[in-house]
């Protein structure tokens, strides 16, 4: 607690613009210590042209300049009573970090494992599944790496977001409680979201967000995401329970869904593409499903951002390969061999591909004859 | 051009968490509420693009403060904003506001008590009130201590405060 002496000296420095960055954020925590504190700040500030607070308009129209997007609605988030995440993952497992010493494991047998965290969240770790703490948890960071299945209930903190790290793949709570069912025979992750908002990305630089209603599948040997409406089944089929979950049925389940991710992937596009409603899907026979997949969404691993751009004009049959091709991606327009595309079109890519803002503005370009 | 969007959720909580104080403190420096909001979007730019090399956890807000500090006297220097405000002092371009005693308007009332503040604590605070003279400045245009300076706002502030009182008291 400062002193009233100290504290006069500390507002008077600060609004007469001689406070040192140390002292402005000692005065600011001493503002946010009690409404009192705020009110006896702001009887000062009113002799000077400082003034208490901003808008929220001012904040919103200075986070539009800052990134071109409008900023999501934490505080809702924060509030959100629960989020619901099945994801499955397959071929991930084999290449986890190591363990660093002082992280702290935790191993289920052939039963569900119940933990509690120093946060108090939540984990129950499926049969046969593990957790690594890290060793800085609760700390420095709210880090967890998986191997196999377990549900998440968070204790959500917006400034330090619990993350579960699944090999080169993370999930980021966005709300209070999540599953995760890993697979060691399927290529796909995915993430159904009942509530809330979930943010998940790779180290590759794919990244996506899924809100309530949707399932986020993420095809690791693509590194791409397929978002679509949620389906009923397979959320309440798929969340591990505390009892041991029936392998059979586990992995009649996984088979359906993998069914249909391979499905999905290769014969539509995102929901929300600019051209959903413009394509009609198609089945495609089990035995092509492989070497189809490959072809529509395999590129190579180490893909450059323009490769990605021309998968993602492919899949949304914008283009089709071998023709020449020319684009130029920018924050106010998307040119498509020489053609300026629709303003939804543009703001989809813009916002997937969209950059760091920059004051002279940014464009992509991109030139090739045979993509 | 392509950040992560990892990066991106570390920005929007950084900025949800620190960009009013951050812009308050620019305010309070620059003096003009434009020139300090071009100041923080730099700065919250230069950020984003450390975002890999700084804790976000620890250090971001310290690196905003320090950002926000240095960029803001860089701007005052840079527009040669203390040669216009010497200038102002030696001129003496600014009249002291007269009093009134007209109570029933905020910025009367306050008129009134920078008025009725004696003679040198009026003068300090004028100085640095609407000529926007740093400490330092108006030290070494009075010829005193940046102390005696800083003493003489405080006294300024705490008078015109109480004469204040009844105003929020009603």
């Amino acid at each position: 607690m400062l002193g009233n002496e100290k504290i006069d000296i500390l507002i008077a420095r600060f609004l007469s613009g001689e406070a040192l960055p140390e002292e402005a954020m000692e005065l600011e925590d001493w503002i946010n210590e009690s409404p009192e504190n705020r009110a006896y700040f702001d009887r000062y500030s009113v002799f000077f042209e400082t003034p208490h607070d901003l808008s929220p308009n001012d904040k919103q129209q200075a986070w539009t300049r800052l990134t071109g997007t409008k900023p999501f609605n934490w505080r809702w988030i924060g509030i959100a009573a629960s989020v619901m995440l099945i994801v499955a993952v397959s071929l991930l497992l084999g290449k986890y970090n190591k363990d660093q010493p002082g992280n702290i494991i935790h191993q289920a047998g052939t039963i569900a494992k119940n933990i509690i965290l120093k946060d108090s969240s939540e984990v129950i770790v499926s049969p046969n599944s593990s957790i690594t703490i890290d060793r800085e948890y609760g700390v420095h960071n709210r880090k967890i790496t998986l191997k196999g299945s377990a549900s998440f209930s968070v204790i959500h903190n917006p400034s330090n977001p619990l993350i579960v790290n699944v090999n080169t793949f993370h999930i980021k709570d966005v709300g209070t409680k999540f599953s995760i069912v890993t697979d060691p025979v399927s290529d796909t992750i995915d993430i159904t979201v009942t509530e809330g908002k979930i943010a998940a990305y790779d180290d590759f630089g794919a990244s996506e967000m899924a809100g309530a209603g949707e399932k986020l599948y993420y095809l690791r040997s693509g590194r791409k995401f397929l978002t679509l409406p949620a389906n009923e089944k397979t959320i309440r089929s798929t969340p591990p329970s505390k009892e041991t979950p029936n392998p059979i049925v586990r992995k009649e389940v996984h088979k359906e869904i993998r069914k249909e991710v391979q499905n999905e992937v290769l014969a539509k596009p995102r929901p929300d593409s600019p051209i959903a409603d413009r394509l009609i899907p198609y089945q495609i026979l089990p035995d092509n499903i492989d070497s189809a997949r490959r072809a529509i969404a395999g590129r190579p691993r180490d893909s450059t951002p323009s490769e990605r751009i021309v998968a993602d004009l492919v899949r949304d049959h914008l283009i089709t390969r071998g023709k020449p091709l020319n684009f130029k991606l920018s924050d106010t327009a998307f040119i498509l061999n020489g053609v300026k595309q629709p303003e939804t079109i543009w703001k989809w890519y813009r916002d997937k591909y969209g950059g760091v803002p920059v004051p002279a503005g940014w464009s992509w370009g991109h030139r090739e004859n045979n993509p | 051009l392509a950040s992560g969007y990892s990066d991106k959720y570390q920005l929007e909580k950084l900025f949800e968490e620190y960009y009013t104080a951050v812009l308050l403190y620019s305010i309070s420096i620059v003096k003009d509420k434009a020139d300090a909001e071009d100041i923080v979007q730099q700065a919250f730019i230069s950020l984003w693009r450390k975002l890999d090399s700084i804790d976000v956890q620890t250090a971001a807000r310290a690196y905003l403060y320090k950002t926000v500090y240095h960029a803001s006297l860089d701007w005052l220097k840079h527009k040669k904003v203390r040669k216009r405000y010497e200038a102002e002092v030696k001129n003496n371009i600014r009249p002291t506001p007269t009093p009134n005693h007209d109570e029933k308007d905020l910025s009367k009332i306050l008129d009134a008590a920078i008025g009725d503040l004696p003679d040198q604590c009026r003068r300090i605070f004028t100085m640095n009130r609407y000529q926007h003279l740093r400490y330092k400045d108006i030290a070494a245009a009075l010829h005193l201590s940046e102390k005696t300076v800083e003493n003489q706002m405080v006294k300024a502030l705490k008078i015109i405060r109480d004469r204040l009182k009844d105003y929020y008291a009603r």
